[in-house]
């Protein structure tokens, strides 16, 4: 399946906009000494920038592209939910 | 000078050198930082990994968007791989909460001397040409235990996908490394959830790696040309042989 290539700057910039919320929610912190929840927003996007690019890999091989690509990508979402579900009991 | 300014400059100063290193030596940068956070900046060796985690998924982003989009993916191998792999992941950083401390810098410290003769075997073996890929149960099998090494180490797993793909599935080493780069974010991501839920992750370590590793790499990329890597590779496997060693005492 072809990504095409705005799929692939969905990757950068959401690991960039993360780092960003995470770097002014540090500077907030230091200059302020209070702590926001600016730091833990920025985290949370750059851990779900893959599983998101997963969930729009998935939908757009379902849609027709490349159905077994799509599968494949839905079932490694399905496998990680369920870990972490699994992991956190 | 504000303390934690000057601190905040020594990590973005670390990452320089981990991404001019790693970048050298052909290596993810897990591999470099976790014993730098803990041997030099005297960090807890888990609060280590889970940063070192977090900070993979930036540099993989990167990387791998650029791999994408010149098509160098097989997105087929990779995501047939990678539900075991994030498996893998989970469990291996389950395992690195549930110990203490002092055994994980044990653990990581044989881990790490693993991973440094897996590096020297593959500085003097020839990658293989690639073609039909093939023996996919093996490399299923196979990928569960780099996303345990991943999840427990806090490291890509690079060090262990790239010759799964290229010697025992048979893709071509410049595909197994553009897959196995892409397959690094997605299994970093899956052992950091389990590290973010228990707050083990530093934000201005992961904020400070990323700020340093990026600009490093591009500078280690291009005074790339006319270093003898095997060189490198051979002199920095006997680095982390040390820093393995290290650990264990």
């Amino acid at each position: 399946m072809k990504v095409g290539e705005r799929l692939p700057n969905f990757l950068r910039w959401g690991v960039m906009l993360g780092l960003a919320t995470l770097g002014l929610g540090i500077a907030l912190r230091l200059s302020t000494g209070v702590g926001f929840p600016l730091e833990t927003v920025g985290l949370f996007i750059i851990v779900a920038t893959p599983v998101s690019f997963l969930i729009l890999l998935a939908s757009k091989g379902l849609s027709g592209e490349d159905r077994r690509t799509g599968f494949l990508a839905l079932i490694t979402l399905l496998v990680i939910a369920l870990s972490v579900m699994v992991s956190l009991r | 000078m504000n303390f934690a300014l000057v601190r905040f400059i020594e990590i973005i100063l670390s990452g320089v050198g981990v991404g001019l290193l790693s970048s050298i030596a052909g290596i993810g940068g897990g591999t470099i930082m976790v014993p730098l956070m803990v041997l030099v900046l005297g960090i807890d060796v888990k609060v280590a990994i889970a940063s070192s985690l977090l900070t993979i998924i930036v540099t993989s982003a990167s990387s791998s968007s650029v791999y994408l989009k010149e098509g160098l993916v097989n997105l087929r191998v990779a995501l047939t791989l990678e539900p075991t792999t994030a498996l893998g992941a989970i469990v291996g950083a389950s395992i690195t909460i549930g110990l203490p401390s002092s055994v994980v810098r044990k653990v990581f410290g044989v881990g790490l001397m693993i991973i440094s003769v897996i590096m020297l075997l593959r500085t003097f073996t020839k990658p293989r040409e690639g073609g039909e890929v093939k023996n996919w149960l093996l490399g299923i099998a196979s990928s569960f235990f780099a996303g345990v090494s991943s999840g427990m180490f806090g490291i890509g797993g690079g060090v262990l996908k790239v010759p799964i793909m290229n010697l025992v599935m048979g893709l071509p080493i410049k595909e197994a490394v553009a897959t196995s780069s892409f397959m690094v974010g997605l299994t970093a991501s899956s052992g950091s959830i389990v590290y973010a839920l228990q707050k083990l992750v530093d934000p201005v370590l992961v904020l400070g790696f990323a700020m340093g590793i990026i600009p490093g790499a591009t500078l280690g990329a291009k005074s790339l040309k006319g270093i003898k890597s095997k060189y490198i590779k051979l002199i920095f496997s006997m680095v982390l042989l040390y820093a393995g060693i290290k650990l264990l005492l």
